[in-house]
């Protein structure tokens, strides 16, 4: 476009965000930093920046543990089909409620509102999830989960922020909804779609104490759980000092960093995928006409 | 994102994805050669095993027990060794150790018992309130004299009073020995300043003043912190393990007593010389011992069997670091010390299995508390997981990877005098040498903590609810934020609570139904 | 059967007119229902059926007799709940690390997403667009850790730069004066880039006409942000802060209660720490019900008031 040279209005705008990328990331590089370190020379709380002494070997223990990987596995499956299931629910449902005249919708947006406030507890839900038959399955992490207030709320604002005429000229096309849903809505919602995706896979991705609850097994352990009990801290899990807090084999600092890195790579991945949805409009030509 | 870098960029998730699901498979094909061929049958035997003559039925139950990372599965080698060996269809549920308190609530709540849980506070409200509710069997009757059940006579006989509810036996006690915890101290730093290894809570003040105001690092810097404050240690030097009683005869929780507030006062005198950490009440127990760790702080308190690693971890930043156990400090009233209650939670049976079933899994927990078992069930498969050095079991690659407390979780076991004074990471003899060190505590008169067994209803509402305060106003009282008198006026406010003062009888009605009068 | 278009404005709609209407509404979305139908079945199922569970805030629960014959003790549990004589503190607590996360972090990532969209190069916006959101995934637990080594008054970096300095060091953690600024730092750079995310899509769905036309209007950089940025997100921003707003007494529950120490305790209590150790202590469920009907009245009526004043200003709420 313009291109008038950099301005002050420029400059300062590269400053603040890369002051603001610096420090996000700061962190992470201290985390990597203490997994890839040998073991034998980590000393807690000194400031790693670089590796003193590079060594896989943090990565290749976890790597090598069986239930690692199957946590890994259960977390991918139960991400992969819960987000598409998401998806299919929350937007068809979102639409459907933007319809400002369709009977009973004052009715059904007072339940997602009142289930956005309002929520009855663990135990009802166990019970349910038990009566169903879903203990210990995927479904049981999947299907309480189909959608939720919140997403469909967002949902159902980035759909009536879409033009009306674009609707009109369809349904004078002879569309009814379904076909407007599927041919124009959801491909001009990619922005929201990929934004929805990516909300939802990372609540997948980041379930533990759903996980906790229904799963029996521990080849059901979801990635979360399996992270959150290597990095159970002596003095604060809850039962006080029964002797709970000793682990055979506590894993050092920089297996537990590793851990971590590893339970959070695959789902950072996701984002760059996701990403170029929402950084140039989609919206070119499409009333014109 | 560019076509080209997209293409580089989903080229190198393939490659890491694949890389990674490679090692699973390399591992688990490595598992399978160690474990066995899995059978593809599931897991009832119901075929008569050739090693007894009279064919029994196995007997099949389902469990609830603590969840470390990784748990042996129902189809691994070792579980199929197990319920052979034991002639059981043990299935259980396996619930993440943090948080699990809360799914045994839930479970509770639901009414959807396995037949046998682990119960790992045998005091946790809930839990107690499900056992005076009649949820579990009450197997003080079946228990008897212990003639039928030979291997539970041999288990810490402390944990068989101590674990009681109300006088009757509800759980069957996880033991182990008493001695557990000691203040652990740098030996190097003591030498270096000249000090003597100090034994009395007097002596120990004035050694830990000289430290904090020295450079025993050598760093440089005055940045040493002497000692953390640690009631569960340092309180029974002031008389909190002795019950102390009202003009009714009850007794007094012992946070409330003008003892414990002495404890505080040593622990301000600590603070105002410098020898205490300024943020110490934020510490978590892993950042103590990193501070340990780190050469930051002279003193922690911990297992003892944590002395090897603490000194191979003390000796990265400082090679000439050596460390030494203190069981104990003499006290004006008493002595500084942990003397554990010999148990460690328990197995509870759902009222909901016949009695035929309750006996049975008596029966099986009898048998695996045979001290013979003793390694198969906290070690694993002799050979696979673990081999015997010395005449003690050492964890071989696999058994590093796989067994941790996972493993004991659903058993009963004998009691190991020395549970929580070996390393499993070191040799023999050095171990044999910290038992002697710690069997120093069997000199002195070590008392349980008799607030973690006597129970009262009372006590539990209220302090669940005061818990935060109370612990906001030591930690205040120590740091200087508030003074002495002020601390001891609040410890008066409670004490004179009617809410509190409901506690007190319950406190004397549980203490004699526990100790006698 | 079909009335006259006339006879209608005649007289008052009657019941059976009004029905004509509704059916012929019906009619008009028939194809909306099936849309609609898997989700609101989905509501049914896991969200509205499970509601029975909220009547253990008014029954002393007992599971050993079960959920009916458990006593009934009608609105006793929400007066311990008032009369709990912290009650006051954590409901101060709640509050202001509520507000200030509404008046102090709410427009954060919204200012970090225009000044994403406005950086020129399409490279370094990608890589600070990807770098950003990364704080989010890292747990709490871990974070805490990492805020302990770098703010802790004994061993914190951040000290050792100001001892250095020639500073007496900073109790960041254990002042409660201090408290409520580190919750609102440590939230504010864990979730400020994750934020943009919602806006930044908004952003790109804004036509790119309507930027023409603003250059056309002779508006300079500063005038198009103003004019068509803004009030292009506004239905998002407008809807995140009602939803916001509905979540009031939500403070972020792990954080706190790993943050929190006997220091600060004065400060750190809130209602979620609380309603959690009564329920670990002593497994009583009807506490967290109790606690999370307060909230959900609390957030019900800020959520309606919002609303209501949003569409009072013109704009439209989110129902």
């Amino acid at each position: 476009m313009k291109s008038k040279g950099i301005s002050v209005a420029d400059i300062i705008i590269y400053i603040a965000v890369g002051l603001i990328s610096l420090i996000s990331v700061a962190p992470f590089i201290y985390v990597i930093s203490i997994s890839l370190t040998d073991p034998s020379v980590y000393v807690p709380y000194k400031l790693y920046l670089i590796p003193e002494k590079l060594s896989l070997t943090s990565y290749s223990y976890i790597l090598s543990t069986p239930s690692f990987i199957t946590a890994l596995k259960n977390t991918i499956i139960i991400t992969v089909i819960g987000t598409a299931l998401n998806i299919a629910f929350t937007f068809t449902m979102a639409y459907g409620l933007t319809k400002k005249e369709l009977p009973h919708r004052g009715l059904i947006m007072g339940i997602v509102i009142f289930t956005l406030l309002f929520s009855a507890g663990i135990v009802p839900n166990y019970l349910l999830v038990k009566n169903l038959g879903l203990m210990n399955s995927y479904w049981a992490l999947i299907l309480p989960a189909l959608t939720n207030s919140w997403m469909l709320i967002i949902a159902k604002s980035f759909i009536d922020s879409l033009p009306v005429e674009l609707e009109e000229s369809a349904r004078m096309d002879g569309c009814n909804e379904i076909g407007i849903f599927f041919r124009i809505i959801m491909p001009l919602s990619k922005a929201s779609i990929a934004t929805l995706t990516l909300f939802f896979a990372v609540f997948h991705w980041n379930t533990y104490f759903t996980a906790l609850v229904y799963m029996n097994d521990a080849d059901k352990q979801t990635l979360q759980v399996y992270v959150k009990s290597l990095l159970i801290d002596a003095s604060t899990s809850g039962a006080g000092d029964t002797g709970l807090a000793d682990l055979l084999n506590l894993p050092s600092e920089t297996v537990r960093m590793a851990t971590v890195v590893l339970a959070m790579a695959p789902i950072m991945a996701v984002y760059p995928f996701v990403q170029r949805y929402f950084i140039k409009g989609v919206m070119l030509g499409s009333i014109k006409g | 994102m560019k076509r080209k870098f997209r293409g580089l960029y989903y080229g190198v998730c393939i490659l890491l994805l694949v890389s990674v699901l490679l090692a699973a498979c390399s591992s688990n094909s490595n598992n399978n050669a160690g474990n066995g061929q899995k059978p593809a049958e599931s897991s009832t035997p119901t075929t008569n095993s050739t090693e007894k003559p009279a064919a029994k039925d196995p007997l099949v139950f389902t469990g609830m027990a603590n969840l470390y990372a990784n748990a042996p599965a129902k189809d691994s080698e070792y579980w199929k060794i197990m319920e052979d060996k034991f002639n059981v269809d043990y299935t259980v549920n396996w619930s993440p150790a943090d948080n699990y308190q809360e799914k045994l609530d839930l479970v509770l709540a639901s009414g959807d018992i396995p037949d046998v849980m682990q119960i790992t506070n045998t005091t946790a409200p809930s839990n107690l309130r499900a056992a005076k509710a009649g949820a579990f069997w009450d197997l003080t009757a079946a228990l008897g004299d212990f003639s039928n059940y030979p291997n539970f006579k041999k288990l810490n006989p402390s944990a068989w009073v101590l674990s009681k509810v109300e006088g009757k036996n509800y759980f069957i006690p996880r033991t182990r020995g008493n001695l557990d915890s000691a203040l652990f101290i740098r030996q190097d730093w003591l030498d270096t300043l000249k000090l003597k290894t100090p034994t009395t809570i007097e002596k120990f003040a004035e050694v830990i003043k000289v430290i904090a105001k020295s450079d025993p690092d050598g760093n440089g810097k005055i940045d040493t912190i002497g000692v953390i404050p640690n009631p569960g240690y340092f309180a029974a030097a002031f008389g909190t393990r002795d019950p102390v009683r009202d003009s009714n005869g009850g007794i007094i929780h012992m946070n409330l007593t003008s003892n414990y507030a002495d404890y505080v006062e040593y622990m301000r005198s600590l603070y105002v010389a410098g020898a205490i950490a300024d943020e110490f009440a934020l510490f978590t127990g892993t950042q103590q011992e990193e501070m340990f760790m780190t050469g930051r702080s002279a003193t922690f308190v911990k297992n003892s069997w944590h002395k090897y690693r603490m000194e191979q971890e003390t000796a990265k930043t400082d090679p000439n670091a050596d460390v030494t156990l203190i069981p104990h400090l003499k006290g004006p009233k008493g002595y500084a010390h942990i003397y554990d209650l010999g148990y460690f939670g328990g197995m509870a049976i759902s009222k909901k299995v016949s009695e035929e079933k309750m006996l049975g899994i008596l029966e099986f927990f009898n048998a695996t508390s045979d001290p013979e078992n003793y390694n198969f069930v906290n070690f694993g498969i002799e050979g696979v997981h673990y081999t015997i050095v010395d005449g003690f079991p050492s964890l071989t690659e696999q058994g590093k990877k796989e067994v941790n407390n996972s493993f004991n979780a659903p058993f009963i076991f004998a009691t190991n005098e020395f549970a929580k004074v070996d390393s499993p990471l070191a040799p023999m003899d050095y171990n044999l040498q910290t038992r002697e060190e710690m069997k120093e505590l069997y000199k002195i008169d070590g008392k349980v903590d008799i607030f973690k067994v006597l129970q009262s209803d009372a006590w539990t509402k209220e302090w669940s609810k005061i818990k935060d305060e109370f612990e906001s106003m030591e930690a205040k009282a120590i740091s200087g934020a508030i003074t002495m008198e002020e601390f001891r006026a609040y410890q008066q406010k409670l004490v004179e609570d009617p809410d509190i003062i409901a506690s007190f009888p319950e406190f004397a009605k549980s203490y004699e139904e526990f100790f006698g009068k | 059967m079909q009335f006259p278009a006339a006879y209608n404005e005649l007289s008052k709609p009657t019941l059976w007119e009004k029905w004509k209407k509704q059916k012929r509404l019906y009619h008009k979305y028939r194809y909306v229902y099936p849309l609609i139908l898997p989700g609101f079945i989905f509501f049914l199922i896991f969200k509205i059926a499970p509601m029975w569970g909220l009547i253990f805030a008014f029954k002393d629960y007992n599971p050993y007799v079960g959920l009916l014959k458990s006593e009934w003790v009608g609105f006793q549990n929400f007066i311990d709940f008032f009369s709990n004589q912290f009650f006051y503190i954590m409901f101060r607590n709640t509050l202001v690390i509520s507000l200030m996360d509404l008046l102090l972090y709410f427009p954060a990532p919204i200012i970090l997403a225009l000044l994403l969209s406005e950086v020129r190069s399409e490279k370094f916006k990608r890589l600070s667009q990807s770098i950003v959101y990364m704080p989010h995934f890292l747990s709490w637990v871990v974070i805490s850790g990492i805020t302990f080594f770098m703010l802790s008054s004994d061993i914190g970096l951040v000290n050792k730069v100001i001892v250095e300095g020639g500073g007496e060091p900073v109790s960041f953690l254990s002042d409660p004066k201090l408290f409520w600024w580190v919750i609102l730092g440590q939230n504010t750079w864990k979730e400020v880039g994750w934020g943009t995310i919602l806006f930044l899509a908004a952003i790109s769905q804004i036509d790119p006409v309507q930027y023409e036309a603003a250059t056309i209007d002779g508006a300079n950089r500063f005038q198009k942000l103003l004019n068509v940025t803004i009030p292009s997100i506004l239905p998002t921003i407008i809807v995140l802060f009602i939803l916001r707003i509905g979540n009031i007494m939500d403070v972020g529950f792990e954080q706190v209660l790993l943050m929190g120490n006997p220091f600060v305790r004065d400060v750190a209590e809130v209602f979620d720490t609380y309603a959690y150790r009564q329920g670990i202590n002593q497994g009583n469920f009807s506490i967290a019900i109790t606690v999370g009907i307060f909230k959900g009245v609390g957030g019900l009526i800020m959520v309606m008031l919002s609303n209501h004043i949003v569409k009072k200003l013109g704009h439209s709420g989110i129902y």
